[in-house]
């Protein structure tokens, strides 16, 4: 069982492809690294994958739907969750409230229940207020729980944002270059939070990376888009000696 | 409802009361009294416009549209359907008092329903898109609400409408404001608050996890609303008179300026900012043709010093007070 299937995925922008025919399959439990270089269209199939553009073309499967189409909060429900390359915390508000707004879609209970006050909404108010403490813990970053979003270093923010993705108990997770900007240690620390996502949450991982040593070191599948056509795909060994690969990023200087 | 909220209401309703009693013993100036009221007007108007411009990030300017649409359907409702209803149920057995206030309840339930459908046609369409479009449809409704106002004789039109029975009284305007800071707490504490506060901080990132923008935007949108149309309600009963200039661009930016200079985002501050720009003008009475000046000037100092305002998104609670207690004892 695949827990993300993408078949012929295409966009346009004006007389642009920035994705071309795409087809990609995340296995149930697997990590999948997404590579190119820059305009290549990564970042464009995550916006695909999670609802911010409609694609011109193919389908998007979870599960048997085909959420090409759907706005992003669809998608969302459909266990879909995602980090953005340049993060986008909600600045002003807590660490703790960032990850309970993770928390919505799971969270439940009525509009009117809420604004008056109810039983109902208070209990999973306190649910979801434990349970966010929880993922803070996880990810090992609780200390920062009533520290603003913004205010936090850099490496915690990643960390947030994964924490927040996580909360909305996501079947398959988009990361989209989260070793973007850290340094060695906190790459290291990284790889083990992505090891302990598959082992510990069961996630399915779909990950764009430009740090090549990261992507090669844990991910089973490599996907090379250049120009948004998939140049190469296959175990990491293979993309490693792949011309195609080499005169993308190199050019045909090498030959 | 457990015991604890049982007590709080309670004793907010008595205390509210023992006011009432106060004030309508004589022994306070009637014009305190009036001044007050019109705090908690202010409270109520600029706590619900809070709601959309500070907690969901969405620029309303015309807030006295939908005051203005509770207050002359809540006033055309006693008015010309009071008459019949009196003749069709046998009201006049009930005690004079309990009549008022059974007309007063339905008079708000009319302002609040037909604010609240304003509220949607005006932010159904506005709020699908993204930026500043609902700042300008609200703009034209505020103005168009008024023109319509001003040319339906039924309402007085441009002489104003007179003649609304006097139904309101302090206990009515206090309690209902202290019930609209109330409910707007309870929606900040709640998953729906955050989705609103979530949408202000970044569209993008809040839809990714499956928060539905633009239901949310609408909805609390036809909630300020809905609460600006009793606030409306409530006036139309308490004053019995009712004319369109008081309902203008001006009113609209008036709530605007309390929200902004409380903080976008406290229901602290909108309460402290309506309470003391409703002062002010009162404190320099022989000043009043400057109000609008001082409140320009006020809005321009606050933009250079303060421009998170008052409070910014600061909250007084038990639950804020404590955690800066703690955080003073631990430190050295």
């Amino acid at each position: 069982m695949n827990a993300l299937e993408i078949r012929g995925l295409t966009k346009r922008f004006g007389g642009l492809v920035a994705v071309d025919s795409l087809d990609l399959v995340l296995p149930e439990g697997g990590l999948v690294g997404l590579i190119g270089p820059n305009g290549a269209g990564k970042t464009t199939v995550f916006n695909l994958v999670s609802g911010l553009y409609p694609p011109d073309a193919g389908s998007i499967l979870v599960r048997d739907h085909d959420l090409a189409g759907h706005p992003p909060h669809e998608v969302a429900r459909h266990g879909i969750a995602r980090t953005f390359q340049n993060i986008r915390l909600f600045g002003s508000l807590t660490a703790l409230d960032n990850v309970r707004v993770g928390a919505h879609m799971v969270c439940g209970g009525s509009y009117l229940s809420a604004i008056l006050g109810g039983r109902q909404s208070r209990d999973l108010d306190r649910r979801t207020r434990e349970q966010a403490m929880q993922v803070l813990h996880d990810i090992g970053i609780e200390r920062y729980a009533n520290e603003l979003a913004s205010s936090l270093p850099y490496g915690v923010q990643r960390k947030l944002e994964i924490a927040r993705a996580l909360a909305s108990s996501p079947s398959v997770l988009l990361l989209d270059e989260p070793a973007c900007g850290m340094n060695p240690q906190e790459t290291a620390e990284l790889r083990d939070l992505v090891s302990r996502l598959l082992q510990e949450w069961k996630l399915s991982i779909l990950l764009i990376e430009h740090d090549m040593r990261f992507v090669m070191g844990i991910c089973q599948t490599i996907y090379v888009l250049d120009y948004g056509k998939t140049i190469a795909c296959g175990p990491p060994e293979a993309i490693r000696n792949d011309p195609a690969v080499i005169e993308a990023y190199l050019g045909d200087a090498v030959h | 409802m457990d015991l604890a909220r049982i007590l709080r209401f309670a004793a907010v309703i008595t205390l509210l009361l023992a006011l009432q009693a106060l004030f309508a013993s004589g022994l306070v100036n009637p014009y305190y009294i009036r001044v007050l009221i019109l705090c908690c007007f202010s409270v109520m108007l600029a706590v619900s416009l809070n709601i959309i411009i500070g907690y969901a990030g969405q620029f309303s300017i015309g807030h006295a549209g939908f005051y203005a649409v509770g207050a002359y359907t809540a006033g055309a409702f006693t008015v010309y359907a009071g008459p019949p209803i009196r003749q069709a149920l046998p009201l006049d057995r009930l005690p004079g008092w309990l009549e008022g206030t059974a007309f007063l309840m339905a008079a708000i339930c009319v302002g609040t329903l037909f604010a609240a459908l304003a509220g949607l046609a005006v932010g159904l369409p506005s709020l699908r898109l993204r930026g500043d479009y609902l700042a300008i449809a609200t703009l034209g409704f505020g103005e168009m609400i008024r023109v319509v106002i001003q040319n339906v004789e039924a309402v007085g039109g441009p002489r104003g409408f007179s003649g609304i029975p006097i139904y309101s009284s302090f206990f009515w305007a206090s309690l209902f404001a202290v019930a609209i800071v109330w409910i707007a707490r309870n929606l900040a504490r709640s998953r729906h608050g955050r989705a609103l506060l979530a949408i202000r901080e970044d569209e993008t990132a809040a839809s990714v996890l499956g928060v539905n923008v633009t239901k949310h935007k609408v909805a609390a949108f036809v909630l300020s609303s809905a609460l600006a149309g009793c606030a409306g309600a409530l006036y139309a009963h308490y004053e019995g008179y009712l004319e369109p200039r008081s309902f203008d661009f001006i009113r609209s930016i008036e709530i605007i300026i309390m929200v902004v200079i409380g903080g976008m985002g406290s229901t602290t501050g909108a309460v402290i900012a309506a309470v003391i720009l409703t002062l002010i003008p009162e404190l320099l009475r022989g000043l009043a043709e400057y109000r609008m000046v001082i409140y320009s000037a006020l809005l321009v100092l606050f933009m250079l010093v303060r421009p998170q305002g008052l409070f910014g998104t600061w909250e007084l609670s038990w639950e804020t007070l404590r955690t800066r207690w703690e955080k003073r004892l631990e430190r050295p």
